[in-house]
């Protein structure tokens, strides 16, 4: 009586094991995609709010040190180049989860 | 120009109008319209956590659904510790995405979209960035300021970086809300746009009516999304808070 309830323990836990495997699997594929439709969704902002921050930014530097229009062209490039960094920081960060999604799939 | 406008003014429905005259404050449709959302999460998750079944209700299956939902997105991008400041997070989802199915619904029955105007973005997004900011402080003291000093770069060109870093932080409530109110708007006049044509268009409006079906199905997914994206940048935030790299 006692070894067939171990057996059947034994049995449901190999078929629980493979029931959360696959369901693993779905899972991260299902947050992937969610995930890639907000990436897209997140990416082109961040460059184009970046620059309307860093040339307001300079604005308001201006105005306070009467330098027109010099800090709001500079900040303004600043501030291309922050969107471009966000950019890249954001497509490095999604890489970095699908190859670490891939090791833990071979491994 | 009133009537002409009503007949086709695809902006029309984002007017704000004054319902009672509260002296500085007014009560307006988004003020209605923000109550009912916050009232309709607080009836679902009341309803939804108050039978506690082993096997779910409707209600308490839609209230389980979004808690793990919620809680999931924060272990995943913040970590376990970013689990204590679940009640934030998950209020600003439930207000978000509830704002924005309320504003599908069709709006000759008064519904408005709160989440299309920058203001009530903008604020939660105020809201975001000033508590997250606090609470870097908090947690790291002046030592939150390395945030924007990366590692590894060279001295030379310090200086350039954090004003670069420093520009993108601030950006952060820009994005964040710019992003959610932009999309409503778009897609809301979009539907009206289109919607203008069916009429215009008498049988040809047959076209346009097939492409409508599909657009506010299309408008149901960014509704939701647009909700996913704000609350998984709060999360991101709160973990650059939490968590210095």
């Amino acid at each position: 009586m006692s070894e067939r309830n171990t057996e059947d323990i034994d049995d449901i836990a190999a078929r629980l094991d493979s029931i959360k495997k696959t369901r693993a699997t779905s899972e991260i594929a299902d947050k992937r995609r969610n995930k890639g439709l907000g990436l897209a969704m997140r990416m082109g902002m961040d460059l184009v709010a970046a620059c309307f921050v860093g040339g307001f930014l300079g604005h308001l530097m201006d105005q306070a040190l009467g330098t027109r229009p010099w800090f709001m062209l500079g900040m303004f490039i600043v501030g291309v180049v922050a969107g471009m960094r966000n950019m890249v920081r954001s497509a490095y960060e999604a890489q970095e989860a699908v190859s670490k999604e891939q090791a833990s799939k071979e491994g | 120009m009133a009537s002409e406008g009503k007949v086709f003014d695809p902006m029309h429905q984002f007017e704000i109008v004054s319902y009672v005259d509260l002296g500085p404050f007014d009560f307006t449709n988004s003020s209605l319209w923000m109550f009912i959302s916050v009232a309709l999460v607080s009836v679902i998750i009341g309803l939804g956590s108050s039978g506690r079944a082993l096997v779910p209700t409707r209600w308490q299956s839609i209230a389980e659904l979004s808690y793990e939902f919620v809680a999931g997105m924060i272990r995943s991008t913040a970590g376990n510790e970013g689990l204590k400041y679940f009640p934030i997070i998950f209020t600003l989802f439930m207000f978000v995405l509830s704002a924005n199915l309320l504003g599908m619904m069709p709006a000759s029955i008064g519904s408005f979209t709160t989440t299309s105007h920058v203001a009530v973005t903008l604020t939660m997004a105020l809201v975001v960035f000033f508590a997250v900011t606090i609470l870097g402080f908090v947690k790291h003291g002046p030592g939150y300021l390395k945030l924007f000093v990366p590692h590894g770069v060279p001295m030379t060109i310090l200086p350039i970086v954090v004003v670069i870093e420093i520009v993108s932080y601030l950006s952060r409530p820009i994005t964040l809300s710019v992003r959610l109110f932009a999309n409503m708007l778009a897609g809301h006049t979009m539907l009206k746009v289109l919607g203008g044509f069916v009429v215009l268009m008498g049988v040809g409006g047959i076209l346009p009516l097939t492409i409508l079906v599909g657009i506010t199905a299309l408008e149901f997914l960014i509704a939701f999304l647009q909700a996913y994206v704000f609350t998984i940048l709060a999360c991101i935030y709160l973990n650059d808070a939490l968590h210095l790299h």
